[in-house]
């Protein structure tokens, strides 16, 4: 049983160029790349390139030797994903603009050892350096450029991110990430589907819930596991308890950066709030673990149904009080709009997801776009703006708090009766693969697993709605000032460690 | 006008109380704003703590520091001492009272922020450059309100000293009120423009919302805290000591605005000390009120604030020229 209509097709790869610039007319985009080392199968490395739209997703796949053609020049949302290709596996993509390497840094690592191949055995290259990383320059008469991080200060992440100034103004960024790759595609190769369970949880800890979804949407595809409706429920509820406290800390975060204390630290009172309420529910405050192979791990009795219920209902009142605030108040609104500006046609051609794509007015959701679990049965539509700003941005989170109520409400006391998890048997056609979806706080989380014969992963991607984005950073400060900056990384609010799994 | 042993120990006694006050009026504006937003907040008598705790710190450099970076923060704690030393808050004999001119008091803010700015590019770090720009930016846009506030109190009251000045408008109104002596000293226009103007700037001179954020600690957007990046241990210690001193000298002179009162004998210290102290909480609530309702504005729209001040110690200097 495939759950997301995938279309599949098969493509040699001098002719996917062409293809790839007719989908893009026809009003697909880009959603990821994932390529797979199946010498082993057929002596060939396989590239899959999914491609959405509001038919379902298709998949191109392409047999390739060592070499294979780029298609980022029609479509530029495909760099990245070539750029990780060539690190991780070795595939020169011919023709692509930027093989700067990505996430294996010269600087460290021997850039002839490729990890995700199967050939790998596992020994990491001697610490010294290889090569150079090269930065763009941006060269004139008192232009001078601002280093910031890897090491920031605040309990952030690791990322770079190198400014070129004149005065204040911006005239260009360029980010430099992936400082801590983790290698998650590559541990969870040979395990169970349970135990990469735990490491899928682990690769952006605050959305864990919806990134979980997407996971077990492919794994019980794979699987051919119905999982009952009480389970499909719970979920829903959770993945969208876990949308209103990450949309509350952004908004809370958005006060703080415009150093507006007083309406932020109510928001991160409220945040601790539903925090505890997590951790009522499931024992956890990030909800960690809630969710298991076939069902969920715990069970919502009428006292915690009658918590959620009054929690939601104080958000939503909080929520409403900050809304007023931020429109009645002209100094907050003077440094939200016009901020940190993201056209649609930059969001198209990157290929945004999630409130990115949304402020920018694209109508990317993928509750929407390619339902899953029970959101077929919302009439949901996009909560959309034009803008692009941060104003737009912030408006959009707290449009889609009311959302997120709305749908926790309607479920809570319609909950249908039966288990919440059923058996299941770890036994799988060989090498059948599947792909799932989820729309995180960030965006669209979608996994491409493959199962070998022995009903182990062999090989797992995963694509985070934080890779798809974070160039678009680079797009959204030209024409600022350099004191926004923060403000605008706030706004987009991307995870580090979902972009460097 | 004879000074004698007396007047060298109030001045001292005066002195003391006030840069040993500093780190208190700095502590209770942030506790007040914690408060506010409902936390708990730090103890009032953090700053002294953190100050103690950093002067037993190593000091670091880099290696690309001149002896600028050795001198700079002796030379900014010292321009706020020297100006310290001339401010009469309670006691009308202050220590420099004698060569207290306003001209030499508005130029030792400068030296202090010249110094300071030289200490942040001394380093070779990019958000030095950045923050010392800024600096400027703020400062070079201050400068001429502050100017004019202290000028249009010299033409008013027609002395160039600030014990002077602040002493004529006391007894003016001291007159007015209590004897009912029509002066024309007393003006309620003069000295509120003035206070406005003089809160204006001192909210960009010290870095507080809604033109810098203190608390940050996004480099990217700072204004003050750019420059003392690279600083560490003793060197942290005298410039975030000397920010409280700054603070300490605006407020000074907006309750000497305010209210002015001096004790000008020993019977009248202990009033004026409370007085004092009083007047500097009421400033100490306003600017935490302020802060607290007020976000960050784009560092473009600072010029308006400014300005509005510019245009407000204009307007007084126009006023006292014409000798309301």
């Amino acid at each position: 049983m495939d759950k997301i209509l995938i279309n599949k097709h098969i493509i040699e790869s001098n002719a996917f160029v062409n293809s790839a610039d007719n989908l893009k007319g026809s009003g697909k985009y880009l959603l990821g790349i994932a390529a797979a080392d199946e010498r082993s199968l057929n002596s060939k490395f396989g590239i899959r390139y999914f491609f959405g739209g509001n038919n379902g997703i298709d998949e191109y796949s392409v047999k390739v030797d060592e070499s294979f053609q780029s298609i980022s020049k029609v479509c530029p949302a495909a760099k990245m994903y070539e750029r990780e290709i060539y690190d991780l596996f070795g595939l020169t993509p011919d023709g692509h603009p930027d093989l700067r390497p990505l996430m294996l840094y010269p600087e460290n690592w021997n850039s002839s050892v490729h990890p995700l191949r199967k050939d790998y055995n596992n020994s990491i290259p001697e610490m010294k350096r290889y090569g150079e990383y090269k930065f763009k320059k941006v060269l004139g008469e008192g232009i001078f450029e601002v280093l910031v991080g890897p090491v920031h200060a605040g309990i952030i992440e690791p990322g770079h991110f190198r400014f070129s100034l004149a005065g204040e103004p911006v005239l260009q960024l360029e980010i430099r990430h992936f400082w801590k790759h983790r290698g998650i595609e590559k541990v969870c190769e040979g395990k169970d589907f349970k135990e990469a369970l735990d490491l899928v949880a682990k690769i952006s800890g605050d959305n864990n819930v919806n990134i979980t979804i997407s996971y077990l949407e492919a794994v019980e595809s794979i699987l051919n596991l119905e999982i009952t409706e009480r389970a499909k429920y719970i979920r829903v509820i959770l993945a969208e308890l876990e949308r209103i406290w990450n949309y509350v800390r952004d908004v809370a975060w958005i006060f703080m950066d415009i150093g507006f204390a007083l309406p932020a630290q109510s928001l991160f009172a409220l945040q601790e709030e539903l925090m505890k309420l997590n951790k009522s529910l499931t024992g956890h405050r990030f909800l960690f673990n809630a969710l298991t192979v076939g069902g969920v791990n715990f069970n919502l009795d009428s006292s915690k149904l009658k918590a959620i219920d009054n929690m939601i209902n104080k958000v939503e009142k909080n929520i409403k009080e900050c809304e007023a605030f931020i429109v009645n108040s002209s100094t907050v609104l003077d440094r939200l709009e016009f901020t940190g500006k993201i056209n649609k046609k930059t969001a198209e051609e990157l290929s945004l997801c999630g409130i990115s794509a949304r402020a920018s007015g694209l109508p990317r959701d993928s509750r929407i776009e390619f339902p899953y679990l029970i959101y077929d049965k919302f009439d949901l539509k996009p909560a959309l703006l034009e803008s692009g700003d941060v104003f737009a941005r912030t408006a959009l989170r707290i449009k889609e708090i009311y959302v997120s109520k709305k749908i926790i409400g309607d479920l809570l006391f319609n909950l249908p009766e039966g288990d919440i998890a059923v058996a299941y048997e770890n036994r799988t056609e060989a090498y059948k693969y599947a792909a799932g979806n989820s729309e995180t706080p960030r965006g669209n989380a979608f996994f491409y697993v493959m199962a070998d014969n022995d009903g182990k992963i062999f090989r797992l991607k995963y694509i985070d709605p934080s890779f798809r984005i974070w160039p678009s950073i680079q797009y959204g400060v030209l024409g600022n000032i350099i004191a926004d900056f923060p403000l605008i990384n706030k706004s987009l609010n991307l995870s580090y460690s979902g972009n460097d799994m | 006008m004879n000074y004698n042993i007396g007047h060298l120990i109030f001045g001292i006694i005066q002195f003391f109380t006030i840069i040993l006050l500093a780190p208190f009026f700095a502590g209770f504006i942030h506790k007040l704003k914690q408060r506010a937003r409902g936390q708990k907040g730090i103890n009032i008598f953090q700053f002294y703590i953190n100050f103690n705790k950093l002067l037993k710190k190593e000091i670091v450099l880099s290696k690309d520091a001149t002896f600028i970076s050795e001198i700079a923060p002796y030379i900014v704690f010292v321009s706020y001492l020297v100006i310290l030393l001339m401010l009469p808050a309670f006691y009308r004999y202050s220590l420099l009272g004698v060569s207290s001119d306003v001209i030499l008091i508005a130029y030792s803010l400068a030296l202090a922020t010249f110094f300071m700015t030289l200490y942040a590019m001394d380093q070779g770090s990019a958000f030095g450059g950045l923050g010392a720009s800024r600096e400027w930016f703020l400062t070079v846009l201050s400068e001429p309100s502050l100017i004019f506030i202290f000028i249009s109190l010299a033409i008013y009251t027609k002395q160039g000293r600030i014990t002077d000045i602040f002493y004529f408008i006391q007894k003016g109104a001291a007159n007015a009120f209590l004897l009912g002596v029509n002066s024309d000293a007393v003006s309620i226009a003069i000295p509120f423009l003035l206070f406005i103007s003089l809160f204006i700037v001192g909210i960009s001179e010290n870095a507080r919302i809604p033109v810098d954020n203190p608390e940050t600690h996004l480099e990217l957007t700072m204004f003050h805290e750019a420059n003392i990046l690279e600083a560490s241990g003793k060197h942290l210690g005298l410039f975030e000591y000397g920010s409280y001193l700054k603070l300490t000298v605006f407020l000074t002179v907006m309750s000497l605005i305010l209210f002015p009162y001096m004790a000008v004998n020993i019977y009248q210290i202990p009033l004026a000390l409370i007085v004092y102290i009083l007047k500097m909480i009421i400033l100490c609530i306003l600017i935490a009120g302020v802060e607290i309702v007020s976000p960050k504005m784009r560092v473009f729209r600072v010029p308006n604030l400014l300005s509005v001040s510019f245009m407000l110690s204009l307007i007084a200097m126009i006023l006292s020229i014409r000798g309301f």
